[in-house]
């Protein structure tokens, strides 16, 4: 018996750890193409600034194979699987026999179409460790730097160069920066302090063409029929789910690869979790991809024990964000755009600076924004993935300490009873 | 493993949970000076509540640095509530860079040194139970970066501080698979 992770990440780990709450004994395999022992890939920006230790981008201390049993096939990339052999191919020519495979490739970036001439210049993405190191190392004598895409990947990077004393110019297509994350409220107070510490924004906007002599950027060319001065351009519109090592296999992909509440693929004893996985999401039960790391590592657990054969039923995914860029931090969950026949209660306090915002549909929470009174406020996590009705305590929501007293009875009790 | 446990009916909102908890995890353990030395000093107005620890800080007024805290609803119902040490515990599961971690007896613990002040913990936390230190932080160039705070279940005591503190007995330390039959709990 031996389970085969394709990725070294969040969902990889969370794979790994629940396995052996389960099975202490199979071999554990895990195949990647970067050479990193297991790290996060959400502190890449500040590691360009050189702000965190290398220690510090480590997502678990270095004896964690070796205590977990894990044989790390790292710097090797996976290239193809036979589902009729469960053999994984490496890009070497080694073939990994497997009994249960995770998929847990993560995302990649997307490169828009439609950008002339990008082919003939080295433009760059920000997504691993490498990114990182080749970024460091090229904008060192830049003067002008363009980033497209005003997403989370795209301003940590802005927010790390601004940290190395760069400044940046962001190119984004919609009308609000982090559409993911923050309503237009939010996007509109983070955007005038990012403004404030000198990046500049070309929003409802995009990059058409790029200017270089003998293959050295020059300038870009925008949409709106500006030209922009560059010596070096990161593109960072989003990521898409890396699915090639199984594209033309009779694996179910959709935006990700579809998985179900065991986190099963389609093809027997293949699993998928994390940025490539299209799995259920709570508010809706619809099926989509969430590249989060709380749900990569969820889904990765999930995976880990229906692989070790203890079943366990994935309740859902919420999607949520923690950014904090300009010193402001900003949790927010659930919908972003009120759906359809919600209310929205909101709060804004512009001395303390403070702005908070919850939609509530048939009663429930489906979406809460926090901007700086981040205290507590993963009780609302609480409140949306029980589809708790509010409410008898909806006046309180606002409250600068809402907390578990202001609930019913009924549901505090039950609260107490959730699992410790 | 044992944890603290609030019973709701018995809190008389007096904070010496806190009090007892700020007193243990102070470098002196003595009231007097952590409060007035140490400079963690109470105040109503800014502990109550702080949209950024750091401005309290640097106001001379910090946050209180208790791991728990006494929630109310300002209609008589109140409790103490800190850290539940979760078996699956979702800031564990959302953290960033490994930071918080299960210890080998149960313990969800922080380590300190690594905690980049991302939020990710607030965020997953469901019981509301992490909280910001502005005292600390380790990403370098960014001045107001804390770190996470959250209960430790006092590693120099045999009873939590807090528990021992508690002039009703409000907070009891008790086995995590008695709790769902503690029914003094659940049977007012």
């Amino acid at each position: 018996m031996r389970y085969v992770l394709v990725g070294n990440s969040i969902a990889a780990t969370g794979a790994i750890e629940a396995i052996r709450r389960v099975d202490k004994d199979n071999e554990i395999v895990v195949i990647s193409d970067e050479p990193h022992f297991v790290y996060t890939r959400a502190l890449i920006h500040e590691y360009l600034a050189s702000m965190v230790t290398e220690d510090m981008m480590y997502y678990r201390p270095r004896d964690f194979y070796e205590k977990n049993g894990v044989t790390p096939l790292l710097g090797r990339k996976a290239v193809s699987v036979d589902f009729e052999k469960k053999e994984v191919k490496l890009e070497d020519g080694e073939e990994i026999k497997y009994d249960k495979l995770l998929l847990a490739t993560g995302g990649k970036p997307f490169i828009p179409p439609g950008i002339e001439d990008l082919a003939k210049i080295r433009y760059f993405t920000f997504t691993k460790w490498k990114d990182a190191d080749e970024l460091r190392e090229a904008v060192a004598d830049a003067e002008n730097i363009v980033v497209l895409g005003a997403g989370l990947i795209g301003l940590q990077c802005v927010d790390g160069l601004l940290h190395m004393g760069k400044r940046a110019t962001v190119v984004e297509l919609a009308d609000t920066i982090l559409p993911m994350a923050l309503d237009r409220k939010a996007s509109d107070i983070i955007k005038d302090a990012l403004e404030k510490e000198g990046v500049k924004f070309y929003l409802n906007n995009t990059i058409t063409k790029v200017y270089h002599r003998n293959g050295e950027l020059k300038e870009v060319q925008l949409k709106s029929g500006e030209r922009l001065p560059a010596d070096i351009l990161v593109i960072a519109v989003g990521v898409r789910p890396r699915t090639d090592i199984v594209m033309d296999t009779k694996i179910e992909i959709d935006r990700g690869i579809v998985v179900n509440e065991l986190m099963e693929t389609n093809i027997p004893d293949v699993y998928a979790a994390g940025d490539v996985a299209q799995g259920k999401e709570i508010i809706t039960g619809i099926k989509m991809v969430i590249p989060i790391i709380p749900v990569a590592y969820a889904h990765g657990k999930y995976a880990g024990f229906n692989m070790a054969g203890e079943e366990r039923v994935f309740p859902g995914a919420l999607s949520m964000n923690s950014l904090q860029f300009a010193n402001i931090p900003v949790i927010s969950y659930g919908f972003i755009k009120p759906p359809e026949g919600s209310e929205e209660l909101t709060y804004f306090d512009p001395d303390r600076l403070i702005y908070k915002r919850i939609l509530i549909q048939n009663d429930r929470i489906v979406g809460a924004l926090f901007l700086r009174a981040v205290d507590r406020v993963g009780i609302f996590r609480y409140l949306i993935e029980r589809k708790l009705d509010v409410t008898s305590f909806k006046e309180h929501l606002l409250k600068d300490d809402f907390d578990y007293p202001y609930l019913p009875k009924k549901y505090r009790l039950e609260m107490w009873r959730e699992p410790y | 493993m044992k944890v603290v446990f609030p019973i709701e009916e018995r809190c008389i909102d007096c904070h010496l949970c806190e009090v007892a908890c700020i007193v243990e995890h102070s470098e002196t353990k003595d009231p007097i000076l952590a409060y007035m030395v140490e400079g963690l000093s109470f105040n109503e107005e800014w502990s109550a509540f702080t949209p950024d620890p750091h401005e309290a800080l640097e106001a001379g007024k910090p946050k209180p640095l208790n791991r728990t805290r006494v929630r109310n609803n300002g209609a008589g119902v109140s409790f103490s509530m800190m850290c539940r040490h979760c078996e699956e515990p979702k800031c564990v599961e959302a953290c960033k860079n490994g930071s918080l971690y299960i210890a080998e007896d149960g313990r969800i613990l922080l380590n300190e040194d690594k905690c980049v002040g991302c939020w990710m913990c607030i965020m997953a936390c469901p019981w509301g139970a992490i909280s910001r230190n502005p005292t600390r932080g380790n990403v370098k160039g960014l001045e107001r970066t804390a770190i996470s705070h959250k209960c430790d279940l006092c590693p120099d005591r045999e009873i939590p501080a807090c528990v021992m503190a508690c002039p009703t007995e409000a907070l009891i330390y008790i086995e995590k698979e008695e709790i769902k039959n503690y029914e003094v709990r659940f049977s007012r």
